[in-house]
């Protein structure tokens, strides 16, 4: 009682100033934890003279990713585009099948369950027929990336069709508005918050599915530079490309993220 | 639009529906539409899953035997990391935001890494399973202890019950059902991890006989062996869902309809 008549008694200003201590404080310790464990990781490297091809110390895999960078920004560029477009794909077959299957309870009763057991089934052994299907290129890494990543989508959009309020629905029938109508201008909007939830899975599947696509077969890409750096066992080199597509899969995951973010204030406030 | 539809609509049309996309896809295969080469007839992959069963049997063996380890250590690992985090705070603290990371991380990119550490026998393909699938599990286990009912918390102190009471008679039953959901997540990744490993070391198992088929264009034993990979996935994950199913049925708890939520699904 006492402390909150204290804390209303003082500034504004000092407020704010309590909240950025309390938020540095907050991200002090994981950034400091992230912080002694690289040093760790040096210190061990350089006490315990570990060969560099089993565990190179992080100044070492700094050093690569500086060397490199030019190699690695076109790897990481061509793969990074391929998972944007695997992304918008899947965003839009996912869509679209979840669409289908609100508009017609049929088709809805015959492949919906189909689906459901093609989620859970490991798809990622699927990598290979790609190949066999689309060749050795960036198709196949695209085909798999979308098969991989579609199905949390749909999951998301169809959960998002189905929780859209009976009253809304009953509203837009005594509107005599039709059923496409219903699904574009009131379904959609609101099935918003459970699309992003898939839309965030499926950011990481896309990247998965693309990296996996170029270790299988490929002539460029993170994920071939990963394997030839591999058989050259130059380790030192395969983390750098980690790192450079971890901090290219977090951007996309941030983005995503923040669309979500973005809507969901703009409809519920 | 909100009608369900009869129950034998809802059996029968997916079963009918299956074999007909079973018989159609045999046609075209049969009739040349598509090139069996990059296609194999069901019916034949089926066929050859029996009849070279002998040759599959160590593979398939192998890939249950990893996947089932990768699991339960994974599971294990993941639970009492999950329970740690709990109780110690300025541990989760620091270490919080580094496992949401690495939960988001393309992680399968390591597979040729952990080949350099482990070399190509099982322990490689076991930690880079384990690897994969054990931080969902700690992240849904702790949040799965965290999301206890406050009021119930705030009864509890009241009534002087022990923290090891707490924990055991109220914050674990309360996390069952999202640790549950860990667990499906990490089963599926768990059997994805040991099938990149198998791609990559090219041993033994199912995944090495698919790479290798594949590269032999013999695709009915590669659609054989996808078909056995199937069987597994699916049977795992539904002993999954049968032990979620009991232990909620045990507490008393309402027990999820569906088979899978969109955060479920996996690669």
């Amino acid at each position: 009682m006492s402390a909150e008549a204290f804390s209303a008694a003082i500034s504004p200003e000092a407020r704010r100033l309590e909240g950025w201590r309390r938020f540095a404080g907050e991200a002090a310790l994981p950034a400091g934890f992230i912080l002694i464990c690289l040093v760790a990781l040096e210190i061990l490297a350089w006490v315990l003279a570990v060969p560099e091809v089993l565990f190179p110390s992080p100044s070492r895999v700094l050093t690569a990713l500086v060397l490199n960078a030019s190699v690695l920004s076109y790897h990481a560029a061509l793969t990074m585009s391929q998972v944007l477009a695997a992304l918008v794909l899947s965003l839009v077959i996912g869509v679209a099948i979840a669409m289908v299957f609100t508009l017609s309870r049929v088709i809805n009763d015959m492949f919906a369950p189909l689906f459901v057991v093609l989620q859970i089934v490991p798809k990622i052994a699927l990598a290979p027929i790609f190949v066999v299907w689309f060749g050795p290129g960036n198709l196949s890494h695209l085909g798999f990336a979308v098969c991989l990543s579609f199905f949390p989508i749909l999951a998301g959009a169809r959960a998002g069709f189905e929780e859209t309020s009976a009253e809304a629905v009953r509203l837009c029938r005594a509107l005599r508005a039709g059923r496409w109508q219903t699904l574009i201008h009131v379904k959609l909007p609101m099935a918003l918050p459970q699309l992003f939830v898939g839309a965030k899975v499926s950011t990481t599947l896309c990247i998965i599915g693309v990296v996996l696509g170029e270790f299988v077969s490929a002539k460029a890409g993170i994920g071939w530079y990963i394997v030839q750096a591999a058989a050259l066992s130059q380790t030192a080199n395969i983390l750098a490309a980690l790192v450079v597509l971890s901090a290219f899969g977090l951007l996309i995951y941030g983005a995503v993220a923040a669309g979500e973010i973005a809507v969901r204030r703009r409809m519920f406030g | 639009m909100i009608k369900q539809s009869g129950r034998a609509q809802r059996i029968l049309l997916p079963l009918l529906n299956c074999g007909a996309i079973v018989l159609l896809w045999q046609l075209a295969v049969t009739e040349r539409w598509i090139n069996p080469l990059s296609l194999a007839a069901p019916f034949e992959a089926a066929r050859v899953a029996v009849s070279s069963f002998n040759i599959l049997l160590p593979h398939i063996l192998a890939t249950i035997y990893a996947t089932l380890l990768t699991f339960v250590l994974s599971s294990v690992g993941g639970m009492l990391l999950g329970t740690l985090l709990l109780h110690w705070r300025s541990f989760r603290l620091a270490v919080y935001p580094s496992l949401v990371m690495f939960q988001l991380l393309p992680k399968i990119a390591l597979a040729p890494l952990f080949v350099v550490w482990f070399g190509v026998n099982i322990l490689s393909r076991l930690s880079f399973a384990g690897f994969i699938a054990f931080f969902p599990i700690v992240l849904a286990t702790l949040a799965g202890l965290r999301a206890t009912d406050p009021l119930v918390l705030k009864l509890c102190r009241s009534v002087r019950a022990s923290p090891s009471q707490i924990f055991w008679q109220v914050r674990l039953p309360y996390a069952v059902p999202l640790i549950m959901s860990g667990l499906k997540v990490g089963m599926t990744l768990a059997i994805t991890g040991v099938i990149v490993s198998e791609f990559v070391t090219v041993q033994s198992g199912l995944g090495y006989i698919i790479v290798f088929a594949s590269s032999n264009l013999q695709i009915d034993l590669m659609f054989a062996a996808l078909g056995w990979v199937s069987l597994i996935g699916l049977s795992f994950y539904g002993l999954v869902l049968l032990l979620e199913h009991l232990i909620l049925k045990r507490l008393g708890a309402p027990i999820p309809a569906g088979l899978s939520r969109p955060g479920e699904a996996g690669p």
